[in-house]
């Protein structure tokens, strides 16, 4: 480590370029951390000693009903109201499209009267169907796990625990399909409660709603327990209870936000990237810290022997990552805590030894082992879209010229004259109205084609624009050719967000979307990603973390990872 | 399950700017707009309700106009009795491929223009005429002797030039809320939107979303 001078005051290893970073292969590999949404959620809430009550329960003998669930912060309360439903088995479906689910809820600004409760009850159970309003944050809705569901009943109404070797591989006794925010179907837009220090961040009224309806779903399996067996039944045990998160499906409706949101996900990498550089940049640390990192990595190896999926794709993945992790914590054994700049040595190690799944797996645990360094980035999570959005009509041609040859220099990889190249066609169904991806020489739908193939945009703006004379202002070339303007917006972002664009083709023949999703989902905070096809996947959110009953007494970061076995 | 109708009240409730702007961004987009010139229609509209200015009727009545095949390119080139798109226009003038001061013969529904001129003229206000129309714009809204619904002008002369003695401008009462008078223009927008949408095919059904395994478990 010679080459490395002795300041500590200028770092010396800057952020991955986004040419590393912003490639699907590894976005498609990334895990949670303590940047993660979720976990910075239950830091602040547990920071702020924030209160919680179930505040109604009105659900029959048949699990139908509503109940609602209070979060009373220093300055303001939040109310979750949620509607039970009697489903039957042949309309549970994960898909968004569904009309009918086995709960449905929201997330309420302020203590809630009877009246809107009513107002709630004819709207939320009908989902996108209805209509919410701007008191409201979040629409949401749940399907059960029937296996689990069923066997957690039967075991507490029979007055046993169930066992967690059931519960783990599944993880959830419900799983959302659609958590709807941000102005949706009548919710209040961002702008009305961005300022809430509570919110800072991304997604986090979305999240604290789906902490809630954990609650939820542990108090409803209990509630049908009792009524089977009123005298016999039990409580989950705690420890039990904490395994058991929140599901979610995810399909092609999240795929296109992260190429609809450049100036959002340029913060989130870039938060992460940071936190990662500040670590590398550490020229010392202690046998402790290392001890600690290794400790790490063998519950992060748990979670991984924990985490199946049917997608052998993920399969693959995932064993990989089983032996990352188990060749990382060797390493770490051996390594030599007086080595100078070791987050860094310990890093460039992984990006020579490891997978991907490997290298993002080992960037969170070297995030997460340094929490008083990185933390703060956290609050530098969002980003409002609307300061990106206006063009500079008075940036030269020729400096557009150049923005596009260096910030999309990226495509010269790719020959979009190869129909394998343009294979795929983004598009809404006039159906379902969700994204879909579909086949461009197979199907009638290139007219209805989304503007989410930036490269390919880029490639065409360039060319159309060597006609131009590099002194005059890109207003000019805008005027004569609008059909390029979206594309020129984009440039604009990513020469002052580097971040902000993905650097792969997203409408290739072999493009995974799974790969678009878990990126944002791991943002999230979700773990055990398990696709069910190359276009959805289900996650498992919160499975370890406190309940609000409990967050007084716990660290949520240190159950990020599940226990090691005793 | 049974599905109790929504009472009224939820029947009518009001839009938020952000479905509002998505609206008209994609109506425009199903008009025929190139996408970035429907980006710039959604932030237009989103601009104008924030500031309690019927931007949504604007839109609506604009789109319907152009569909009866007067224009059908854009950006449009007013010729004889043609109008100028106030998109493309009030683009064009932010973008600043346009002089400060301007002179237009005609152009079709020029409330549409307004937040291109206040976002460029920022916190001084200049001076618009849409015919008799005299109006004060900024970044902060638009300041007249008249109700807002005299700005519904289906095509006007505008002039924009700098107020020689402009009044301050108060910030804007920032309403995030569209209401729900406004359902028939939504109702009329979601029909352009509409045409953004790919009608369903067996193969979309099965493919598109990557169905295949059982969603039960």
């Amino acid at each position: 480590m010679d080459a490395k001078p002795q300041n500590q005051s200028a770092p010396i290893i800057a952020n991955r370029p986004a040419s590393v970073v912003m490639k699907l292969a590894r976005m498609g590999s990334l895990h949670q951390s303590r940047l993660s949404f979720m976990r910075v959620l239950l830091r602040r809430l547990k920071a702020e000693n924030w209160q919680f009550r179930q505040v109604e329960w009105r659900i029959d003998e048949q699990g139908v009903g509503v109940a609602s669930y209070e979060a009373i912060g220093p300055e303001r309360t939040y109310t979750l109201v949620a509607f039970a439903h009697d489903l039957p088995a042949e309309q549970r479906s994960d898909r968004v499209i569904a009309e009918a689910w086995d709960a449905t809820f929201t997330l309420h600004d302020g203590v809630i009267s009877q009246a809107d409760i009513a107002r709630l009850a004819a709207n939320v159970p009908r989902q996108e169907a209805g209509r919410i309003s701007g008191q409201e944050f979040v629409l949401s809705r749940a399907n059960r796990s029937v296996r689990l569901f069923d066997y957690v009943v039967t075991c507490l109404a029979n007055g046993q625990q169930p066992d967690l070797r059931e519960i783990e591989p599944v993880g959830y006794l419900m799983r959302t399909t659609a958590v709807y925010g941000s102005g949706k179907f009548g919710a209040a837009d961002r702008a009305l409660w961005a300022d809430r220090p509570e919110f800072a961040g991304s997604f986090q009224p979305e999240l604290l709603a789906v902490w809630l309806i954990r609650s939820f779903t542990i108090d409803i399996v209990e509630h049908m327990a009792r009524q089977r067996a009123p005298d016999r039944a039990i409580r989950l045990d705690p420890d039990i209870r904490r395994r058991i998160g929140v599901g979610n499906s995810t399909g092609l409706g999240m795929a296109p936000f992260l190429i609809n949101h450049p100036a959002l996900i340029h913060a989130w990498i870039n938060a992460r990237e940071t936190a990662l550089t500040r670590v590398r940049n550490l020229p010392a640390s202690t046998a402790a810290t290392i001890d600690d990192l290794a400790h790490l990595a063998q519950r992060a190896l748990q979670n991984a022997a924990e985490w199946t999926t049917d997608s052998p794709y993920q399969q693959n993945k995932t064993a990989g990552l089983r032996d990352d992790l188990a060749g990382l914590i060797v390493y770490l054994k051996k390594f030599d805590p007086a080595t100078d700049y070791p987050f860094d040595v310990i890093y460039e190690w992984g990006a020579r030894q490891l997978s991907l799944e490997g290298q993002e797996q080992l960037v969170s645990l070297l995030i997460d082992s340094h929490a008083a360094l990185v933390d703060d980035l956290a609050a530098t999570m969002s980003a409002d879209e609307s300061a990106y959005f206006h063009i500079d009509g008075s940036i030269t041609i020729g400096k557009i010229k150049a923005i596009l040859d260096d910030a999309y220099g990226w495509v010269k990889h790719i020959n979009y004259a190869d129909d394998a190249a343009i294979a795929r066609v983004w598009y809404v169904s006039e159906e379902k109205l969700e994204p879909r991806l579909g086949e461009r020489f197979h199907e009638p739908i290139e007219p209805f084609e989304q503007p989410l193939a930036p490269g390919r945009d880029a490639v065409a703006a360039r060319a159309c624009l060597d006609h131009w004379d590099d002194a005059k202002p890109i207003a000019s070339f805008l005027l004569a050719h609008p059909e390029h303007r979206h594309i020129i917006r984009r440039t604009q972002i990513v020469a002052s967000l580097p971040y902000a664009e993905i650097q792969d083709n997203t409408i290739a023949a072999e493009m995974r979307p799974i790969d678009l999703l878990r990126c944002k989902l791991s943002f999230f905070g979700a773990s055990k990603f398990d696709p069910r096809s190359d276009r959805w996947l289900r996650i498992t959110m919160y499975q370890g973390a406190p309940f609000p009953d409990e967050l007084a007494r716990l660290d949520p970061d240190d159950l990020a990872y599940p226990p090691l076995p005793s | 399950m049974t599905i109790t109708p929504p009472p009224d009240d939820a029947r009518h409730s009001s839009w938020s700017l952000g479905e509002t702007a998505a609206l008209a961004t994609k109506a425009a987009r199903g008009a025929g707009m190139p996408w970035g010139l429907a980006d710039e229609t959604g932030f237009a509209v989103s601009w104008l309700h924030a500031r309690g200015i019927a931007g949504l009727s604007a839109l609506c009545r604009y789109l319907s106009w152009r569909h009866n095949d007067r224009l059908t390119q854009w950006p449009d080139h007013a010729t004889g009795d043609r109008c100028y798109c106030p998109i493309a226009l009030g683009t064009a003038y932010l973008d600043g491929a346009l002089p400060d001061s301007l002179s237009i013969n005609n152009i079709r529904e020029p409330v549409l223009i307004l937040p291109f001129i206040a976002k460029r003229s920022g916190a001084r206000p200049v001076q618009v005429n849409l015919d008799q129309l005299c109006l004060h714009v900024s970044e902060n809204g638009v300041l007249s002797r008249y109700p807002d619904t005299a700005f519904l002008l289906n095509q006007a002369a505008c002039t924009i030039s700098p107020a020689a003695d402009p009044p301050v401008i108060p910030p804007p009462m920032q309403t995030q809320r569209v209401a729900s008078c406004f359902q028939g223009c939504v109702t009329a927008l979601q029909h352009f939107a509409g045409k953004t949408y790919a009608p369903a095919t067996d193969e979309s059904r099965l493919a598109g979303a990557g169905a295949g395994l059982n969603d039960n478990d």
